[in-house]
Formats: structure tokens, sequence, C-alpha cells
């Protein structure tokens, strides 16, 4: 059988009395009463989107700078740490050029055009990144086992992660990138993340095992370019780690950007080839990080 | 006055019923109608209709929650409104006065089977919501039996907007599921 969304409100009006008396009267508190579980996967989750925005790095243009990535994530200033936390990588001596890191911030946005300075980049209202410019260091405790990294071509999408229990040792991870992250709560991480074309806010959804980016405001369209996403643990291997194909949000020109409908993105069809290529460039990238 | 005296002078047939029922719950009932309507004066007219509508069914009905049983009257009134309005914005005066001449020729709505699909995509609804967690489940009514603004809810529940469409989001994609479930597609 099939309704028109105008019958569906009229059937949604026909509900229990009682679910009418409680959206009336509940009151929440998001904090309290949430299972363990869930913060556990939202620390995971704090992981992943550090790791995300490490990717963004690849939103760059430049193939240049796509291949010298690498390097670039192990700068001067995060290498002591690097070798520190993570033996098995090999941080590159070189920290990148001045002009490098400048182009970088025009690039992010990093300026006083709009961009987010990274000295207010924080976590959650909580751990706090300290800004060691060009690279960023995070010191979030994570509990993923697996490794992994994923090439996520535009916005939003889903990430199926699994984990195996709460890793006894605290990884750290380093990235590029200006961002910031202005809530933390329970499975909800918001976050803001400048790219080369515009600011857009994007809110990260953590379910259980799924990873779930959704572009919840910004411009129309689809900003266009890779995000690596990497997942790593030391001594881990690639394993169970899922890309789902996408549902992007796209919104219409409603002020209120409530009025949004998800789109089915085919990648087969659009982006099969450029996909492919991300790819493989991030499996050479991190069978260069555990075999340096 | 509680309600129970309300509804007394309802089946007393005394019409001072229906000037406190105005009284303690006009505001509520134009609050549904206008976030639906925002139109003061289309609410105003769903809120008269909702006392007459209350007026005409009470008795031989007596509403266990008054409250929300006004408040589904004025839900539905003012649904009809909004459909009627877009109607008339869409076609013109002509086109809805066909469309209403030409709904006498469809079946009857009202018959046994039209009402037990009714029932049951009702049951699959409740049911799906009653699944949800409360946070969800109550930003989920919010937006859609009280036509509440994103903005209102993220206030109303301390969140972010972002965070209330996303729930949003993840709420119909839970609802659609289950109701796809039941054969039902929207």
């Amino acid at each position: 059988m099939k309704i028109d969304v105008e019958k569906l409100l009229e059937y949604i009006g026909q509900v229990g009395d009682d679910l009418v008396l409680e959206s009336e009267n509940a009151t929440l508190n998001a904090q309290n009463g949430r299972h363990w579980s869930y913060r556990m996967t939202s620390l995971a989750a704090v992981f992943v989107l550090a790791a995300v925005i490490a990717g963004m790095y690849f939103l760059l243009p430049s193939e240049e700078r796509f291949g010298e990535s690498n390097q670039m994530m192990f700068s001067d200033a995060a290498a002591p740490m690097a070798a520190e936390s993570v033996p098995m990588a090999t941080p590159a001596p070189d920290a990148p050029p001045a002009a490098a890191a400048q182009e970088d911030n025009q690039l992010w946005g990093n300026n006083d055009a709009g961009g987010i300075p990274i000295e207010q980049a924080r976590i959650g209202g909580g751990a706090e990144i300290e800004a060691a410019p060009p690279a960023l260091q995070i010191d979030t405790p994570f509990v993923l086992e697996e490794f992994g990294a994923f090439v996520v071509y535009g916005f939003g999408g889903r990430i199926e992660f699994h984990t195996r229990g709460i890793a006894q040792e605290m990884p750290r991870i380093y990235f590029e990138g200006h961002f910031q992250i202005d809530q933390l709560e329970d499975e909800f991480i918001h976050g803001w993340v400048n790219t080369t074309q515009d600011s857009m806010e994007i809110t990260f959804i953590v379910v259980k095992n799924e990873l779930i980016m959704e572009r919840t405001d910004g411009p129309l369209g689809m900003p266009a370019g890779p995000i690596v996403i990497f997942v790593y643990k030391e001594g881990a291997g690639i394993t169970d780690m899922t890309l789902h194909p996408f549902e992007f949000i796209e919104f219409d020109n409603d002020t209120t950007g409530t009025d949004y409908e998800p789109l089915e993105f085919d990648f087969a069809e659009e982006n099969a080839l450029a996909f492919a290529l991300l790819i493989r460039e991030a499996e050479r990238l991190v069978d260069d990080y555990l075999n340096p | 006055m509680d309600d129970e005296k309300i509804l007394d002078l309802y089946f007393a047939r005394d019409e001072s019923a229906i000037q406190l029922t105005a009284q303690k719950y006009g505001a509520y009932c134009r609050a549904i109608a206008n976030g639906i309507l925002h139109n003061r004066e289309d609410s105003l007219e769903c809120v008269n209709d909702t006392y007459l509508r209350a007026w005409e069914a009470i008795p031989p009905k007596r509403p266990t929650l008054f409250r929300v049983y006004l408040g589904k009257i004025t839900r539905n009134l003012s649904l009809d409104k909004h459909r009627w309005l877009n109607a008339a914005k869409r076609g013109g005066d002509t086109v809805t006065a066909l469309y209403g001449e030409l709904n006498d020729c469809l079946p009857g709505v009202n018959t046994v089977e039209a009402e037990t699909e009714a029932g049951h995509i009702t049951q699959t609804i409740d049911a799906s919501l009653r699944r949800m967690s409360q946070e969800m489940r109550l930003v989920f009514m919010r937006r859609y039996w009280h036509a509440d603004s994103i903005e209102a809810i993220a206030g109303r529940y301390r969140m972010t907007e972002g965070k209330v469409k996303s729930m949003l989001f993840r709420a119909r994609k839970k609802l659609k599921g289950d109701l796809e479930g039941e054969g039902v597609y929207v």
C-alpha cells in the first residue's frame, strides 16, 4: 500500500495519547541515563573524527600535495610524539616549507576571511588539541583495534566500524588540517570543517558501530575532493571495515534549513574510477605507513 | 476547573463548556494550529472549529484525555485547512472545486477495509515510536505531531539544531523501515 505524506501526517496524529502527553510534559537530560557504551562509541568517534580531519588534508587539489601528504602528517612538530607512541611509523624528517604552510592556511581558510583558527580547535569542550603548527596533535584515547583507511568522496556517508573491546594502549594520531569541534554529546559529535570551497557544518553521529557523517548545513551542492579517513592502531591489520554507499543530504533554499531529503548517490556511475584510484592511493599510504 | 467538570457541562449541554474549554485549552490549540498554518486567522478558525467538533461529539464520547483529544482535533483540522490552502494555491478555486466534486465518485474512505488499514498503519507508527529512544521519540513528536520548528525543539531540549535535524533524519529512516516492513510505502 502506498500513502502520501499528508496521510502519513494524519496517521501520526492518531498515535497513542500517552505519546502525545509525553511529548508535552517530558524533559530531557541528555547527559544522564546514557549507557556507557554510548560514551565509549563517542570516544571512538572522536578518534575517527580526528582521522577524518587528517584525511581532509587530501582535499587539497594538487596531486603533488596529495603525494607528499604522508610526510606532512608527520612534520617536525609532531615527529617526536609519533616516534614515541607509534614506533612502527617513521616520521618524515622534513617539515613542510613555510610557503606550503602558508598555502595551507589559505586553502583551509585559516585566515581573517572566516577560517577557524587552530587555537580554537577543541574537542568536546574538554580535551584540548595542542596547537603545534603545521601539524596538530590530538592526544585522545580511542577504543578501536582495527587499522584501516578509507577515502570518502564528498561529504556524508556511513562508515561501519567494529570494535573488539577497549584498547589498553593509547595510540596517538597526528594530522594536518584546521577544524573545530564545538560539541560532543553522547552519540553526537558536532563539527565544523573548513574545506577548500566553503565552510560547512557536518554532524557526526555514532550509533553503536556506525559513524554517520551528515552534512547539516551549508551551501548547496557538494564539495569535490576526497577525505581520507585513517583508523589505526599499532600492530593491527586492516580488518573489518566497510564503506557503504553514501546518502547525501541536499538542502533546498529554505532558509530554515529544515526541508531536506537524503539523496542516493551512485558511486558506480559517477565516480567509480576516481574512487578506485583514491582507495588505491589510501592503501598505498597505509602500506607506506606500516612498512616504512 | 478540571476536565471532568468541563465534560460534565458538555454532557449537560451547557454552552459555558465551550467558553471554559477555550479558556483552558485555547492557547494550546492555537499553538498547534499555528505550528501548521502559520497564519493567525486560519489558526483561530481551526480552533473555533475544534470547539464545535467537540461540542458535536461530546456526548456521547467522553474523552479520557480531554487535552489530547482537543489537540488531535485541532491538528486534523489544521492539516485539512493546510491541504485546502495548498490546493487552492496550486490550481485555484476551480480545480479545487473539481477535486471536491470528483472526490464524491471515489470509493468511500470510511469503509471497513479503509478503517482497518488506517488502524494498522497507525499501530505501526505507534509501535515504531515506542521502539525509539525517548529522546528521539520526543523530538519526532514535537516536530511531526506538534509541528514545532527545529529551533523550538532545539531550545526545548537544549540541543543544537544540527542534532535535532540528525535525530529527525534517523527517526524518519527508522519509521520508513518499519512502515515498509509492514508493506506501507510513503
